[in-house]
């Protein structure tokens, strides 16, 4: 097991504190942060603290930093300028201090409440120990980890402990703490069938940064495939990466290698070894901090990488955007808001409650009843949007659950570049017609305006029967025994499920069966993921029960 | 001739709870599958939580006793119990093998997984001796765990042994002609059972006369002759 910590080597750790914040506190956030953090803004109401560098900005009496922007452009002049149009977080430190999140929920943006102040960090576990009483259960968010793959909302795995919402800031005025939210600029975009695939190829490469040489992750899907077409116009030297995405069909391995062929990029392709899942997932969980259970298979690659790499070009959102991944014809087409938050809810959701077998029927109707409280209050401000679930898949899955291996496992070693993570790509994405993307027709307009011989490369989404799944790491018989154990082992998840379920748990044969398709691998990951957390925090935690 | 003979009744081996109160799984052909499939004399009974569910289910299955409907199984003296969901259906002759397997190594439970893509489900034959025994013995204890540590559990795969999913049944065929088929059957069994019933009773009458003592015989015929002759009819 691998249990180097995390270097932050091209992203910054952050934390820092908000209105009446106490110096005593603030040292334990300082102690419990990485090396090389220093203090880039200290006042009365606010402190910031980073071990990288951040922005100014300034427009008549207001001021502020931002940092980590995700797009590139010309200075903001308001917070929700950051926030938008370069998708950074950050702080204004006049008139008042405001902290603020990008305007997609893209950044881990932590924070706290003790004694009338906000200490904030860009890490769960730099918030743990601010505070003396306990820390508590966040079942919202365990039974959105279950669901939608990440928690939800403002939610994270403890009660205490809360996300900053998209295009949101945390303000202080005259001593009193107050959120403070605004409207997208995307959400006045309305869809406008003149959009051509030719606009949205210049747009998306526009949104990659020019470079003398990067690498990108290629799989066999269309993402990675148009990111490599059009980063040879900005960039020189380009290395692909390739691993085995451990999902027991492997096409990722066989397609990838023609296109970067076409694309004359030097090609690495890692395969994990069979263990790869028991050797990783610890580190794995440290890194996303438990909050969800995918992404096991790429920190193989990812190591590679940190040791080779500076700069990675990742995919990220793409097929969201402009393929309706996800969100299918009923969905896409639906007009009335309320019908289409419980359609989001039900593509998210994917029967992981509705068909769960292993959890006590009041805790899956439970969960099913949290579950859409939390999207409703994730979703609220822009579902009534035309474009609302490709949004609400956006905010709940791409900045929860997807992009956190982008920041988490190939950064912050690495300078992760996701040029689909950009307000011009989405603005071009809510013009696009939604019936025109469903079924890929305007993705694969898109890749043949691009490079017409690269795009008629095999791909993942050819549709191609994909046959039994074989040979997952994640469900080799000691993962499953590893997965079990963190089950059996915690009282309070054992709650939850079934007899049947907690016989099944312990028993060698069950779990193989279990392991051997995804509706019982579901279940078992989230529950031993979960059992695993709160066997790492049980110090800090007073159980109590989700109360079905 | 005889009385007419029935099969010989088993003695009840099986109830099959079908639980249908979170499914909404059709419960038709996992009912019938439990009671068509084997040769182990067996009784459904399917779990439904709403009365009036379960009054439509009594209708439906009012022509055979074999099957109840309620929000709880009724006490029953079968030593085996399989509980099922409505989504799958039972192979045939798989509750015979489950019942050998479960007999042959003295198990107390057999618990079957089937898993589909995203979708799963389980059933478990009960030895319901050792499942009362292990939650006699350990009241506070999880009782399957208390039932594996007394007579053991095993676990096997559903899909490969015992269950199809009711949801890839074949569609079912159109039977309208073979009810009518089926109506004219039952007029010609009428018939039948009529002409049945009339030679029956000439049957018995021939009897009687067959069985009856030659004196009462001689008796009678006299009496009938001497009525004859007492109101002057021909000798």
């Amino acid at each position: 097991m691998n249990d180097e910590p995390i270097a932050y080597r091209a992203g910054q750790y952050w934390c820092g504190a908000l209105g009446r914040w106490s110096r005593e506190r603030l040292e334990r956030l300082r102690r419990d942060a990485p090396d090389g953090l220093s203090t880039a803004v200290e006042g009365p109401t606010a402190v910031l603290c980073t071990t990288g560098t951040t922005d100014s900005w300034s427009s008549g009496s207001r001021r502020g930093r931002y940092w980590d922007p995700f797009a590139s452009g010309s200075e903001p002049t308001r917070w929700q300028d950051a926030a938008e149009s370069r998708l950074a977080a950050g702080l204004q430190t006049e008139p008042v201090a405001a902290l603020h999140t990008d305007a997609l929920g893209l950044h881990d943006l932590y924070y706290r409440e003790i004694d009338g102040a906000v200490y904030f960090a860009s890490r769960i576990e730099g918030l743990l120990d601010l505070g003396d009483a306990p820390l508590h259960i966040g079942w919202d968010a365990w039974a959105a980890i279950l669901a939608f793959h990440a928690p939800a909302a403002d939610d994270t795995p403890f009660r205490e402990i809360r996300r900053l919402r998209a295009a949101t800031a945390l303000a202080v005025d005259d001593g009193r703490l107050s959120r403070d939210s605004f409207e997208p600029g995307w959400l006045q975009e309305t869809e406008d069938a003149k959009t051509t695939p030719t606009d949205v190829v210049d747009t998306v490469t526009e949104a990659i940064v020019p470079a003398s040489e990067a690498a990108m992750t290629l799989s066999g899907g269309w993402d990675s495939r148009l990111l490599g077409i059009l980063a040879r116009r900005r960039i020189g030297a380009i290395t692909a990466w390739t691993t085995s995405g451990d999902d027991g069909h492997d096409r990722d391995v066989a397609y990838a290698g023609p296109v970067a062929e076409a694309l004359g990029m030097e090609h690495r392709t890692l395969i994990p070894g069979p263990e790869a899942w028991v050797e990783e997932h610890a580190a794995v969980r440290e890194r996303l901090e438990f909050q969800t259970h995918l992404h096991t298979w790429i920190m193989p690659v990812a190591r590679s990488l940190h040791d080779r790499e500076r700069t990675v070009i990742d995919g990220l959102a793409g097929d969201i955007l402009f393929k309706s991944a996800l969100v299918g014809k009923s969905l896409a087409t639906e007009t009335d808001a309320r019908r289409r938050e419980h359609r989001l809810w039900k593509t998210l959701e994917q029967r992981r409650l509705r068909a769960n077998r292993m959890l006590r029927p009041a805790v899956a109707d439970l969960f099913t009843e949290t579950t859409g409280d939390r999207l409703h209050a994730a979703v609220a401000p822009f579902i009534g949007h035309r474009a609302g679930a490709m949004l609400g898949v956006l905010h709940l899955r791409t900045a929860r659950a997807i992009g956190l291996s982008g920041r988490w496992l190939l950064g912050p070693e690495l300078d992760v570049r996701t040029p689909f993570a950009h307000p011009e790509v989405l603005r071009a994405a809510i013009r696009v017609p939604a019936e025109e993307k469903l079924g890929g027709a305007f993705y694969r307009r898109m890749l043949h305006t691009a490079d017409p011989h690269v795009a008629a490369l095999p791909s993942t989404n050819d549709g191609r029967p994909l046959g039994a799944r074989r040979g997952r790491r994640q469900a080799s018989p000691e993962s499953l025994r590893i997965l079990g154990r963190h089950v059996r082992e915690a009282e309070p998840i054992m709650a939850l499920l079934t007899p049947t379920a907690r016989r099944a748990v312990k028993d060698p044969d069950a779990l193989a069966l279990l392991g051997s398709g995804m509706g019982g691998m579901r279940t078992l990951a989230w529950a031993g993921l979960f059992g695993n957390w709160l066997e790492r925090h049980r110090a800090r935690l007073a159980i109590d029960g989700c109360g079905a | 001739m005889s009385a007419p003979t029935h099969a010989r009744i088993d003695s009840l081996r099986v109830q099959i709870v079908v639980d249908a109160s979170r499914s909404k799984s059709k419960v038709g052909p996992a009912v019938y599958s439990a009671l068509g499939t084997s040769r182990t004399s067996a009784r459904v009974a399917v779990l439904v939580p709403d009365e009036r569910r379960a009054e439509r289910l009594r209708r439906r299955f009012a022509d055979e006793p074999r099957i109840t409907c309620a929000d709880e199984a009724p006490d029953t003296a079968a030593p085996y119990r399989l509980c099922m969901p409505p989504d799958l259906v039972l192979r045939v002759g798989a509750l015979d093998r489950m019942v050998r397997e479960i007999e042959r190594d003295q198990l107390g439970i057999i618990f079957l997984a089937c898993v589909k893509n995203s979708d799963m489900h389980f059933a478990r034959l009960e030895r319901r001796e050792a499942v009362e025994a292990a939650a006699r013995a350990h009241p506070g204890d999880s009782r399957f765990d208390a039932v594996d540590r007394r007579d053991g559990t095993r676990w096997i795969d559903g899909s490969a042994w015992a269950f199809d999913w009711t949801d890839e049944l074949p569609e079912s065929p159109d039977v309208t002609g073979l009810h009518r088929e089926l109506a004219l059957l039952r007029a010609a069994l009428g018939e039948r059972d009529a002409k049945l019933a009339e030679t029956r009773e000439q049957a018995r009458h021939w009897r009687s006369l067959a069985t009856e003592p030659l004196r009462r015989r001689l008796r009678r015929g006299m009496k009938r002759r001497l009525v004859r002759i007492l109101r002057g009819g021909s000798r």
